[in-house]
């Protein structure tokens, strides 16, 4: 596939359309809307439970491709089910593509992702990540970032940090299973975009995952998604970069990281973070960029 | 209704739905408190408020975005990405 | 025609083969493994040309990607057992309510815990009310045709749905018996190849498992009248299986009934020692006969009431147990008797629990409780099996 070199070469086709039950300005659906385009019709969605499953609601559907939602913990290997039937079927032109939250890819169905990935299945695996279980209502998942208020780590007088945990490195566990893997932001679509293209001439398995900024559980005004799924990306809060052959590559380098402070302002999920909680999330920040910066062009897993 | 009276389907009677994009006929422009407006003069047709809308609800076409207010539901990213000032907010029913 | 000497799950395996399912998902656990690992050293020997062989990381992945498969349209065949059938559940709802005719087999084993290897029906049973069909086994010939006829049955336009063949844990699946293995040309015959209209296909996108509102019982419902259906399905095909294998089965297995005054109601492979023991007891003059669940679900209600309406006593011996309640099938026949005219005394025997042999001696034991019973027209719910070693 030829690489897009600026938004203009974005396909003007859509297999998406509108009158789907997510929020207004939902960054997981804008999330799926541009991934079809670079997919199109003839793929097949494979969805775990959260969110994204209110998409359709019976009898309407804003897919024009295949889509099949199973539970919440088996997208992995539903897809795995779905690439060997094709196959055997003769049919090896369908893209088979998992579209999951973080919730159901970091934690619940965590196993059935491994093997799957183990396994280099040819299948292109989306991980959502809108750092919760949003579908619920926002609460903590394993991607759930330090100090980020949800509903089953609130704030409170015992512990004022909120999420006390430090998120799972999924992209380095994913590396390490001999696979494609890469972040993606829904504020550099032509980036996202290229790596989907790349994922679907693979022979193998692919793992990408978007920041799917959320509204409703972070907390903020529909009209900044992708402001602050920029915003992230330059404050090192989600960095680009992709592992190939255990090798890294950093996709968006910058000579300084934004402070953290204006990211976590404009959203309800940090306020009320104490000062001491900002200091250590952005001494997190700050380790994990150093990391990539050291490991840039080199062997990471 | 007695058990022997149900009528079987056939394939009806799954729970798929078997026409693609069907949704695009429902309407979500109730949930909208504001709408974006389109100022023909300053767009440059850069693409950035289609590519955005997460519900699909700006068509392109040869002359710029056209907004399709029976898919949009108001989130106002349109003219929020909005270099030139090209989008504009207006309150609904106003 | 040619008996070969295979286990019940070889017969399973010999089912999977012949049926040409091209996709088979599969995790271990005893006393499944035979069956898998038939399967996989076919595969590995080239004789499953058009089939994938699929090890996963669990039973709950094995069912979810015979879900993938099957929404494609690929003909399915698993198998597992006890612990492992029970990591499927969540997802056997989701295989009947899309409608998705998988074929898996089961073969018995008790729950945990205490841990047991041994068979008992505890495992299928807690899977009655997923939407399955579910058919149990008295020997591996039957296994072999089970499977042969879960297909034809499933991939039924007026069915459209998963089925379970169970069989006994070790007393079939590791027990060497005769049977017919017919060719790939007989069964190619009597099941086609699988062309199903409700699934995704190359131009034709779908949308699957979408969460629905108002119209979840009208769904359900449908799920209802298909396993209503696949009563009449099961027997039609019997004519096109008699004539190309010779065999032929019912909705319940009847022995001796014509004229029995009491009737053991069984299931599974203590049906053959039972039967045994009743060849003995009428040479006593006790007018003795058996009824054999053999189709669980979608539920016989007529068969089972017609051959038990004219019954004195009824014994249901389940191997499986609901604590705090009973044995699981004695208040099904109860429930299938009770608008009769005149209703039969029904007793119930749990009995062999984690695999306790059912001897004919055991099986006259209960015969004459229930002649006891009869006599003091007072029914009972009895535990064997209950000696301390
Ligand atoms: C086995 C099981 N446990 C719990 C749930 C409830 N549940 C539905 S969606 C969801 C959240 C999933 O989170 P994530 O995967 O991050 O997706 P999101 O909702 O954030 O889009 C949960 C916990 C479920 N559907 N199945
Ligand atoms: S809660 Fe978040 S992820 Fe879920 S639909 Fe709303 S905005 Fe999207
Ligand atoms: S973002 Fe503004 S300038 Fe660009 S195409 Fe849309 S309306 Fe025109
Ligand atoms: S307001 Fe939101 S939904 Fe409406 S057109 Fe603009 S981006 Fe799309
Ligand atoms: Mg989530």
């Amino acid at each position: 596939m030829q690489e897009f070199k600026s938004l203009k070469d974005i396909p003007e086709q859509d297999y998406f359309t509108g009158g789907s039950s997510t929020c207004a300005g939902c960054g997981p659906s804008l999330g799926l809307k541009l991934a079809l385009k670079v997919l199109g019709p003839e793929t097949i969605i494979i969805n775990s439970a959260g969110c994204m499953t209110l998409l359709p609601l019976y009898p309407n559907t804003p897919l024009k491709a295949s889509w099949i939602h199973n539970a919440i913990e088996n997208a992995a290997s539903t897809a795995a089910g779905a690439r060997h039937g094709l196959d055997m079927l003769g049919d090896k032109d369908m893209n088979v593509v998992v579209y999951a939250g973080d919730g159901a890819t970091y934690d619940i169905g965590f196993a059935s992702l491994s093997a799957a990935a183990a396994k280099n299945e040819r299948i292109i695996y989306i991980c959502y990540n809108n750092q919760s279980y949003g579908n619920t209502g926002f609460q903590w998942s394993t991607a759930t970032p330090y100090g980020s208020e949800t509903k089953t780590t609130p704030r409170g007088k015992e512990n004022p940090t909120g999420t006390t945990v430090v998120n799972k490195d999924m992209l380095k566990i994913m590396g390490a299973h001999r696979v494609y893997a890469a972040t993606a932001s829904l504020a550099y679509p032509v980036d996202f975009l290229n790596k989907l293209g790349r994922a679907k001439e693979r022979d193998g398995f692919s793992y990408i995952e978007l920041l799917g900024a959320c509204t409703a559980g972070w907390n903020y005004d529909p009209r900044l998604t992708i402001k602050i799924s920029k915003l992230a990306v330059r404050c090192g809060m989600w960095p680009l970069y992709e592992i190939e052959h255990g090798m890294l590559n950093l996709n968006k380098d910058f000579s300084e990281l934004k402070p953290v402070d204006e990211f976590l302002n404009m959203q309800g999920r940090y306020r009320a973070l104490p000062p001491n909680g900002v200091e250590r999330l952005q001494g997190l920040i700050n380790e994990h960029w150093a990391e990539l910066k050291e490991y840039n062009g080199q062997r990471y897993v | 209704m007695r058990e022997e009276e149900i009528p079987y389907k056939g394939i009806e009677g799954i729970p798929i739905i078997r026409e693609p994009g069907n949704a695009a006929k429902v309407n979500r422009g109730s949930w909208r408190l504001v709408r974006p407006v389109h100022h023909r003069d300053k767009c440059t047709r850069c693409k950035i408020c289609y590519i955005y809308c997460p519900d699909a609800a700006i068509n392109w076409t040869p002359d710029g975005p056209e907004i399709n207010l029976t898919s949009c539901k108001g989130c106002m990213i349109c003219a929020e990405e909005c270099p030139t000032g090209a989008m504009t907010e207006e309150k609904e029913g106003a | 025609m040619k008996q070969t000497l295979v286990t019940g799950n070889e017969a399973a395996a010999w089912g999977a083969r012949l049926v040409r399912a091209k996709y088979i998902p599969n995790f271990p656990i005893t006393p499944q493994t035979e069956c898998i690992e038939t399967l996989a050293r076919w595969s590995a020997d080239g004789e499953l040309p058009g089939t994938y062989f699929d090890r996963m990381e669990s039973e709950h992945s094995v069912m979810s990607a015979a879900v993938g498969a099957a929404a494609v349209g690929t003909r399915v065949f698993t198998a597992t057992s006890s612990q492992g059938l029970l990591l499927m559940h969540e997802v056997l709802y989701i295989a009947a309510g899309m409608r998705l005719p998988i074929v898996m087999a089961n073969i018995s084993r008790g729950l945990s815990a205490p841990v047991t290897l041994w068979s008992d029906h505890n495992d299928f049973l807690d899977q009655r009310d997923s939407g399955w069909l579910m058919f149990h086994a008295e020997n591996n010939q039957e296994v072999l045709d089970m499977v042969l006829q879960a297909y034809r049955i499933t991939e039924d336009p007026r069915v459209l749905l998963p089925a379970m063949v169970n069989m006994d844990g070790y007393v079939l699946s590791f027990t060497d018996e005769p049977i017919n293995i017919p060719s790939p040309g007989q069964v190619e015959e009597f099941l086609p190849g699988y062309d199903p209209a409700h699934t995704i296909a190359h131009g034709r996108p779908i949308t699957v498992g979408p969460p629905v509102l108002d119209e979840y019982s009208i769904f359900k419902a449908q799920n209802h009248v298909a396993s209503r259906n696949a009563l009449a399905v099961i027997e039609e095909v019997q004519d096109d299986f008699e004539r190309i294998f010779g065999r032929r089965y019912h909705l319940v297995d009847g022995f001796m009934l014509e004229d029995a005054e009491l009737v053991l109601v069984t299931q599974g492979s203590m049906s053959t020692t039972a039967k045994a023991a009743i060849l003995e007891m009428r040479d006593e003059g006790i007018k003795v006969g058996l009824l054999r669940l053999r189709v669980i679900r979608p539920w016989p209600n007529e068969a089972v009431a017609g051959a038990l309406k004219d019954a004195k006593a009824i014994a249901v011996i389940d191997r499986n147990v609901a604590p705090g309640k009973g044995g699981i099938m004695f208040p099904e026949i109860i429930e299938t008797l009770y608008n009769l005219d005149r209703r039969p005394l029904v007793s119930g025997f749990v009995v062999g629990l984690g695999g306790k042999p059912q001897t004919e001696s055991k099986v006259k034991e209960i015969t004459h409780k229930l002649m006891d019973d009869l006599a003091a027209g007072r029914p009972r719910m009895e535990w064997n099996d209950l000696e301390e070693t």
